[in-house]
């Protein structure tokens, strides 16, 4: 095994050394940083030569790539350079939106697997009953429905239940937009009030969305694994239906489940675009829009390598699991 | 509200009619009244005498507020080229000193809180004489006055490079003109000498200013670089002290540090998460009017339909997202719960024609007839007022219609008027072709019109095309990513379609229009006429506010009779709040939705 990963991740250094060229191509073939600036307000010849100086632009493309990504495996990310954008350095805001995207959406996706993989099981395992047709609805509804309708649909109902808290006197607890205040204090069910406010509804559009998708692989893999040989083997041997289910036919049926999981977090984690625009988190999801809109380049680079680091490495993790999971998977 | 050129002498003639910034323009319902006239001064121009002033109104404590913006505060140095950007102008202004103040008239004012005076003393050469307050200190106790101007013109005229950039990453327009500065011994009373007449003086140090002209603590500078007096810096020798200077004035002040971003206004930061949230509560040191929210909260949010959320729940007693449509139907169809202002604003949308094309070099005619049957009212019907009501077709590329000194000077320009551009041409000899495109001598009346791919410039096109094709003239859309980062600049168009940020500083539109010849930088259009360029060079150096206001009316009448660009309308500012709360309103020059907050009331 340790063989596999040390394996699969020497070849991940070419990968992503092809990614982040392709990336610089992409960030390069984006525009002029400076030519929103330029229309601002006149500017004199010296200054906008100045300004391509400060930002690196006066050198050729692909100097430029080898001055990023020597600097880059160093861990210096390089800084902003867009004029108005400061001189914010990429690494230092690329892992503070991480933070926060993390927070996001770890808790919910963990929630939506978990629920999913509860409904999932019930639903194959009484196949075609009411159970089974609800679920399978819920899914679908949640499947069909935008993203950004679902959250403005969950904000209108939380302004809605804040007014009606209003009225008994408890005061707003939902927050529709922006995670809790960094520095928050307070007594233990003052922040537990704030934070679970706060979270609430991002958490719950993600979960709603993510456990569609979790509830209907479990479904499909469950049902496979449940007609399987094996189980039907292990069900004439005179098992206990609880010990069919959970001990044979549920183990095997996790596979696919956990591998959609494992590259789910990873795209999760670089970035909920809608989620955190629509709920104002500025997490990774916000910063690459921003940073795109800005036509930032470094910080595009810093965003999308990142994005790069975590799909390999989800990936990575998830044919981990396989082995975990399924003892025929070998890798040595 | 268009005025007449009448109406605009009249209220210049006026006596100073002082209308409180913070007790007017708070828009309700669904269109905020246009805010009443104001005069510049009588004659500022003359030596002795002083703008008219202003002073922060007397208020009660509400409390706290919340704000949303579409983008957070990032640094406290806002002069620097890396870091200047409209977001930092949000916050700024309640914190950083400024001679002058912006109203909602875009007339700025001597800021009676900061100084006692500003008067020009002589005229030849120019010589302004600012007098601060000597009660004016910064958070920590000391002094607001000589060390910090004198920072931002050394900062703007500082020669030392590192390559080709200026070390301290300022611009030097309008301080250049300054050829010394000199200090009272209690540092309360700064001289400027101009080498050359500047008329807009009034810009430099303050928040009115364009980049380079807010103030900074340069006590701080001092003592974090040990330089025992800024003041005896030059800026023209390039030695180790003006270099650390450069270095904390480019690094020491990005971002926010409470330590060295301190407060010379009502309200310090008290802490804040880039481009997130920002805090600004009271700054306990401020020697006039408190202002009335006691802690203001400013969030950035970038989904305008997220700002209005904010807004319903309560969570946000004040917004500032984009100007969309969608937004401010939905806000108003709340009822009476909360108001809505919007208002034309400074940057303003026009097309220009490519002065170098022979199509419309050579064909006076074929600009005009193009003037005509553009149809600027229906532009403005179907893409601005939804948002503003009250908007019109703009009038003046020099002065927007809530300006002092505004003149109509397109009345009878863009009226869709076919009949009449068909006139035009047909009497320059161009003949009606089967494809029913005017032609003469072999050139067709048909131009391709650039412009960045923007949706409301898609449609705009569309609109300005089916407008003119009753006329025989085809306007060709030609969108473009990058039509204002590469072939705006190059002059690479027959027409083109994009938009002008406006200012009260004046100066800064000379580049704009100019001839190339004459510096002209941002001509992109090669506009050129000698007469155009002697008036507005002259309105450059006339510091009279009358007779600068008549030499840049002057101006824009030639542009109006060459007609090289067509002005359409002005895209327009846009706030909502609880109605609970007020006034608010929205002003691009140094504020945003907080540009009055200080004088913020509830149950207004």
């Amino acid at each position: 095994m340790l063989r596999f990963i040390v394996r699969r991740l020497l070849i991940a250094i070419p990968l992503l050394v092809a990614a982040s060229f392709l990336c610089f191509a992409l960030t390069t073939a984006m525009g002029d940083p400076l030519g929103d600036w330029k229309l601002q307000r006149p500017r004199t010849e010296a200054e906008i030569a100045a300004a391509y100086q400060r930002i690196g632009y006066d050198k050729p493309v692909l100097e430029r790539y080898v001055n990023w990504a020597g600097g880059f495996v160093v861990g210096d990310w390089k800084t902003t350079v867009t004029p108005g954008n400061g001189t914010v350095d990429v690494r230092e805001e690329v892992t503070r939106a991480v933070w926060v995207t993390a927070r996001l959406v770890v808790g919910a996706e963990i929630v939506a697997l978990l629920l999913g993989m509860m409904v999932g099981v019930v639903g194959a395992v009484r196949q075609y009953s009411r159970f089974d047709y609800a679920a399978t609805g819920v899914a679908f509804a949640l499947f069909a429905m935008p993203l950004f309708c679902l959250a403005v649909l969950l904000k209108f109902g939380g302004i809605e239940l804040n007014n009606w808290l209003e009225g008994l006197g408890f005061g707003r607890w939902i927050v529709t937009a922006g995670p809790p205040a960094e520095g928050f204090s307070g007594g233990l069910f003052e922040r537990l009030y704030a934070y679970s406010g706060a979270y609430i509804l991002p958490t719950l559009c993600l979960v709603a969305i993510q456990f569609a998708v979790y509830s209907r692989f479990q479904r499909a893999s469950m049902l496979d694994t449940l007609n399987a040989d094996y189980v039907r083997t292990a069900r004439a041997k005179g098992l206990s239906p609880a010990r069919v289910i959970f001990r044979h036919a549920y183990r095997n049926a996790l596979i696919p489940v956990i591998t959609v999981f494992a590259l789910n977090l990873g795209v999760v984690i670089s970035g909920a675009v809608i989620t955190e625009t629509v709920f104002g988190w500025r997490g990774l999801g916000q910063l690459i829009v921003d940073a795109i809109l800005k036509k930032e380049p470094w910080l595009i680079q810093g965003v999308m390598m990142s994005t790069a680091i975590f799909i390999v490495l989800f990936n990575l993790i998830a044919d981990v699991l396989y082995a975990r999971l399924d003892p025929r998977i070998r890798y040595d | 509200m268009r005025r007449t050129r009448a109406t605009a002498l009249a209220a210049l003639g006026m006596a100073a009619s002082v209308v409180l910034a913070g007790c007017g323009g708070g828009g309700s319902g669904p269109a905020a009244p246009a805010p009443a006239p104001s005069t510049q001064n009588f004659d500022p121009g003359t030596v002795g005498k002083i703008d008219e002033p202003y002073n922060r109104p007397q208020v009660t404590d509400i409390g706290d507020v919340a704000v949303t913006v579409d983008e957070g505060f990032q640094d406290y140095n806002n002069n620097t080229g890396a870091a200047n950007s409209l977001a930092n102008t949000y916050v700024l202004p309640l914190l950083q000193p400024s001679p002058y103040f912006v109203d909602e008239n875009l007339v700025l004012r001597i800021d009676r809180d900061y100084m006692e005076s500003v008067t020009v003393t002589s005229t030849d050469p120019q010589v302004i004489e600012w007098k601060w307050r000597p009660d004016a200190v910064w958070s920590d106790g000391q002094p607001i006055g000589c060390k910090d101007m004198y920072l931002l013109w050394l900062a703007a005229n500082a020669t030392a490079k590192d390559g080709d950039a200026q070390i301290f990453d300022s611009t030097p327009t309008g301080y250049d003109r300054v050829s010394g500065i000199s200090c009272s011994p209690d540092g309360k009373t700064v001289t400027t000498t101009f080498g050359q007449p500047y008329a807009d003086y009034r810009g430099l140090f303050s928040v009115a200013g364009q980049a380079g002209s807010q103030l900074l603590p340069a006590h701080i500078l001092e003592q974090r670089t040990g330089i025992p007096d800024i003041t005896k810096i030059d800026p023209k020798v390039d030695n180790e002290q003006l270099r650390a200077a450069g270095t904390f004035f480019t690094t020491g002040w990005n971002g926010f540090d409470a330590a060295v971003a301190l407060s010379g206004g009502p309200y310090l930061i008290e802490s804040s998460t880039r481009n997130d949230t920002t805090v600004l509560v009271r700054n306990e040191r401020w020697w006039a009017n408190p202002g009335g929210p006691a802690r203001i909260t400013i969030s950035a949010v970038t989904d305008s339909q997220a700002n209005v959320q904010k807004l319903l729940n309560k969570e946000a007693q004040v917004i500032a997202p984009q100007a969309e449509s969608a937004i401010a139907e939905q806000i108003r169809a709340q009822g009476g719960e909360f108001t809505v202002f919007a208002r034309g604003g400074q940057t303003y949308e026009h097309i220009d024609f490519q002065m170098t094309n022979p199509l419309f070099r050579d064909n006076p005619e074929l600009r005009k007839a193009v003037a005509s049957c553009v149809n600027r009212q229906d532009l403005v019907d179907k893409l601005i007022k939804s948002v503003d009501p009250a908007a019109v077709p703009l009038g003046n590329f020099v002065f927007q219609p809530n300006e002092t000194g505004f003149e109509d000077h397109y009345a009878g320009v863009g009226t869709g008027d076919a009949a009449t551009a068909k006139t035009l041409l047909e009497g320059a000899g161009w003949t009606l072709g089967p494809d029913g495109v005017y032609a003469k001598n072999g050139q067709r009346a048909s131009f391709r019109l650039g412009f960045k791919l923007v949706d409301r410039r898609a449609q705009t096109a569309q609109l300005v095309a089916a407008s003119c094709k009753p006329a025989g003239i085809e306007v060709i859309a030609d969108p473009a990513e990058d039509f204002n980062d590469r072939r705006l600049p190059a002059g690479d168009f027959d027409a083109a379609l994009f938009a002008w940020v406006g200012s009260p500083i004046k100066s800064s539109l000379v580049p704009n229009y100019i001839s190339k010849a004459a510096g002209g930088t941002a001509n992109y259009n090669n506009y050129s006429n000698p007469k155009f360029d002697e008036v507005l060079l002259a309105s450059n150096g006339e510091i009279d506010f009358g007779k600068r206001t008549q030499l840049f009316n002057d101006a824009d009448k030639i542009m109006a009779e060459d007609l090289h660009s067509i002005p359409l309308f002005q895209l327009p500012d846009f706030a909502a709040a609880d109605r609970t709360i007020g006034p608010v309103s929205y002003l691009g020059f140094g504020g945003g939705p907080l540009w009055n907050a200080f004088a913020w009331q509830k149950g207004q």
